[in-house]
């Protein structure tokens, strides 16, 4: 999967828990914390996120990651791996 | 060799006192809708000085153990992650004030919140496999505290409690599925106690662990089985509660191995299947080992629409971590024999405590960790132990003696 792909899945899981969200509101830059997402939504959007990219992120890495674009920055540096 | 086995009695002591969430949300100037809402916790149970994870062991097994069962049990398992001892298992302490007799097996094993469905593969299989003599039972206590975390933002899901329950070939409450069950091993280091004071890690990290864990162990369970199955293949499901709150999140994520479910209808599920679960453990607060068996207890003891042979599907995760995912059938008396527990009556009758109150109690339970010689007061707490102890026939904690933990009845 592109960066690209890999960011419309974690939108997509993003605007599920977070009520009233769009992917076009979602500015990457940010944390899901200051997009609205409780802590038990951030383990759900990553979970979820990370079933449906089918891949695995080590737990140390999960609890360096700042906001969006580097846990999408994550997830595709594993997939590529994964698949390379 | 048997073939049936599982839980033939369960009890549950939650301690004697109960600190109430909005209190502590006050205290802290913490919005109470997060902890009530999305975390799913109405009040924690507290210790008081005079009890420890013996003695909530004891006080939750003995009053459900007939002189027959003394006589029959062979094993007794004490499921911990709270231990007193670096050396000396807390199961020899509870198998002396239990009154086991000496010829029966003791052990305390570790497996953070995992330990207890530990304790039960491992008891069922030493009954069902005729390692203990024909008719032997065995006896399973989870018991567990938290350590000291005032001020701390995951200050609320703290708790304690102990769970004891009967295995034997006559499963009265809860039959297991023998063979029906998905393992998940990954080590990971999310929460740990690495020394006799501190608890620490990464919720974040441990929940992720806790869905990961769950995703796999089910994947294990549905490849076992062998045959296509619908979510409707469990009445009812439990699901590991370090908080209530987590049973939602979890049941959200179970399904998708399921189907494509849409949000309102994974929420109505859950509400039917899993919510009535979590009734106690939302007033007991993290019971760590115990919890799974707690929330049994509990959707046995509240369900209408449960009958004998209901299959219930059990998760189960520990730090660390393991996971599994098994099922079992309602037992022929399960509704009597978790009712029986009279837990609603045990919640009922704890004092409710101030947050000074149990700010005291958690400071002078660490004060005494590791220190040779200690005597815990017996005043304050709203005269707790002349209303509650003396006379009654509790376990307590007497004190240290020179490194001697020294224990009696109330």
């Amino acid at each position: 999967m592109t960066r690209d792909e890999i960011m419309v899945v974690v939108k997509k899981h993003l605007c599920e828990a977070v009520e009233g969200l769009t992917p076009e509101a979602i500015d990457p830059a940010k944390s899901m914390k200051d997009l609205g997402a409780n802590s038990l939504d951030i383990v759900e959007i990553v979970s979820s996120s990370m079933r449906e990219i089918k891949v695995k992120i080590p737990r140390s890495e999960l609890a360096k990651l700042t906001n969006l674009d580097a846990l999408v920055d994550l997830l595709h540096t594993t997939a590529a791996g994964k698949s390379a | 060799m048997s073939t049936r086995v599982g839980i033939e009695k369960i009890r549950v002591y939650p301690s004697s006192m109960a600190l109430p969430m909005p209190a502590l949300c006050a205290a802290r100037g913490h919005d109470p809708s997060d902890i009530a809402d999305v975390m799913m916790i109405d009040e924690r149970s507290v210790n008081p000085p005079w009890e420890d994870p013996i003695t909530l062991a004891v006080n939750a097994a003995l009053p459900m153990l007939t002189e027959e069962d003394k006589e029959s049990i062979e094993l007794l398992i004490v499921a911990s992650e709270s231990g007193v001892d670096q050396e000396k298992p807390m199961s020899t302490w509870v198998q002396r004030y239990l009154g086991l007799t000496p010829k029966c097996r003791n052990v305390e094993i570790k497996h953070a919140c995992y330990g207890g469905t530990a304790g039960l593969m491992l008891a069922a299989g030493s009954i069902a496999s005729g390692v203990t003599r024909r008719g032997a039972k065995a006896l399973v206590v989870c018991s567990d505290q938290s350590r000291m975390h005032l001020y701390k933002p995951w200050e609320y899901v703290k708790g304690c409690g102990a769970a004891a329950f009967v295995v034997s070939s006559d499963p009265k409450l809860f039959e297991l599925e023998l063979g029906k069950s998905g393992v998940h091993t990954n080590e990971v280091s999310d929460l740990t106690r690495p020394t006799s004071r501190v608890e620490t890690g990464n919720s974040e990290v441990s929940l992720v662990s806790y869905i990961d864990g769950l995703n796999c162990a089910l994947e294990n369970y549905l490849e076992r089985l062998g045959e296509p199955i619908t979510y409707d293949y469990f009445k009812k499901n439990i699901y590991h509660a370090p908080f209530g709150g987590m049973t939602l999140r979890a049941t959200r994520m179970a399904l998708k191995q399921f189907g494509s479910f849409k949000r309102s209808e994974a929420d109505a599920i859950w509400a039917e299947k899993t919510k009535p679960s979590i009734a106690y453990v939302r007033r007991m607060g993290g019971t760590y080992a115990g919890s799974q068996f707690i929330q049994l207890t509990t959707l046995l003891d509240r369900s209408d629409d449960l009958a004998p042979g209901d299959r219930i599907g059990m998760f189960s995760y520990g730090s660390g971590s393991c996971a599994e995912w098994y099922s079992g059938l309602v037992g022929r008396d399960a509704k009597a024999v978790a009712q029986a527990a009279g837990l609603q009556d045990l919640l009922d009758q704890r004092y409710v405590c101030s947050v000074r109150e149990y700010e005291d109690a958690e400071r002078e339970r660490t004060a005494y960790i590791d220190c040779g010689e200690f005597r815990p007061s017996t005043d304050g707490f709203g005269d707790l132990y002349e209303k509650q102890y003396r006379g009654k026939g509790r376990l307590v904690f007497r004190g240290i003696d020179e490194h001697y933990r020294k224990y009696d009845w109330s």
